[in-house]
């Protein structure tokens, strides 16, 4: 254990819980940092997800109006997307993951960087809390 | 709220299935990005409804994405569970997490993505061109 982890571990959660990104920070830190593969970053990642989501989430939905049926809609359809996507997984090599990963990362970059969300946080019809 | 807002139901509900699935598909592959998918189908769907805003499209994603984070978990029989970083990182980042939570209704959050994005941007070019 590197002591930068405990620090880095906090902040990334913070950046999360904000909504501001950050699952694959996770990947990055554990893979470029850390020397992790590539899988066990990305299941390291999965477990501190949760542990973020499990204190962050609450706090959000006390507080934001969530549609349970979409809720059920998104999840319900996700279970099969995931088997598919582990399969997937199973098939590559871990370094054709890591290239993936790679331009997944970038791709969301750019689209925080460039994209237009009307949701913008910043907007006024979103100011309310 | 409705799921769907006016007559554009058929649509958003093909939206949101279509969305699940392929959220499904990116974290069973990459071990992450189901919540930007989620986020992305509740901002569309939503985009014609004043009353709902990204800090809600946001909610939904996270409720949306701890589930499929958990499934994901059970995907990884090869990978050794028994990481001496857990420990470290685990507590640390819920606490992060709890912060952020409580932060998100109180900060700017413009700076703040633009360098998420740099990282993310950086660090993906990294990973495409390293070996």
């Amino acid at each position: 254990m590197d002591l930068f982890d405990i620090p880095a571990a906090f902040l990334i959660g913070a950046l999360t819980g904000t909504g501001v990104g950050g699952g694959g920070l996770f990947v990055l830190y554990l893979t470029l940092l850390r020397g992790a593969e590539q899988l066990r970053a990305q299941w390291l990642n999965l477990v501190l997800f949760a542990a973020v989501s499990v204190s962050a989430v609450p706090y959000h939905l006390a507080r934001r109006k969530v549609s349970p049926k979409l809720l059920f809609i998104l999840v319900a359809l996700a279970v099969p997307g995931t088997f598919a996507g582990a399969a997937i997984r199973g098939a590559i090599p871990a370094g054709a993951v890591r290239k993936i990963f790679g331009g997944a990362m970038l791709l969301t970059g750019a689209h925080v960087l460039f994209g237009r969300d009307k949701a913008a946080f910043e907007t006024a019809e979103n100011k309310k809390t | 709220m409705t799921l769907i807002p006016g007559n554009k139901g058929r649509a958003s509900l093909r939206l949101a299935v279509l969305g699940g699935l392929f959220a499904g598909v990116v974290n069973g592959l990459l071990g992450t990005g189901a919540g930007t998918v989620f986020f992305f189908v509740a901002q569309r769907i939503y985009r014609d409804d004043p009353g709902i805003g990204a800090k809600d499209c946001f909610a939904c994603a996270m409720a949306a994405v701890f589930p499929v984070s958990l499934l994901s978990l059970f995907t990884y029989p090869s990978v050794n569970a028994g990481s001496d970083l857990l420990p470290a990182l685990l507590i640390p980042a819920a606490l992060g997490g709890l912060l952020g939570a409580f932060l998100s209704d109180r900060i700017g959050q413009k700076t703040l993505k633009k360098i998420f994005a740099a990282v993310v941007v950086f660090g993906g070019a990294y990973m495409i061109a390293g070996s």
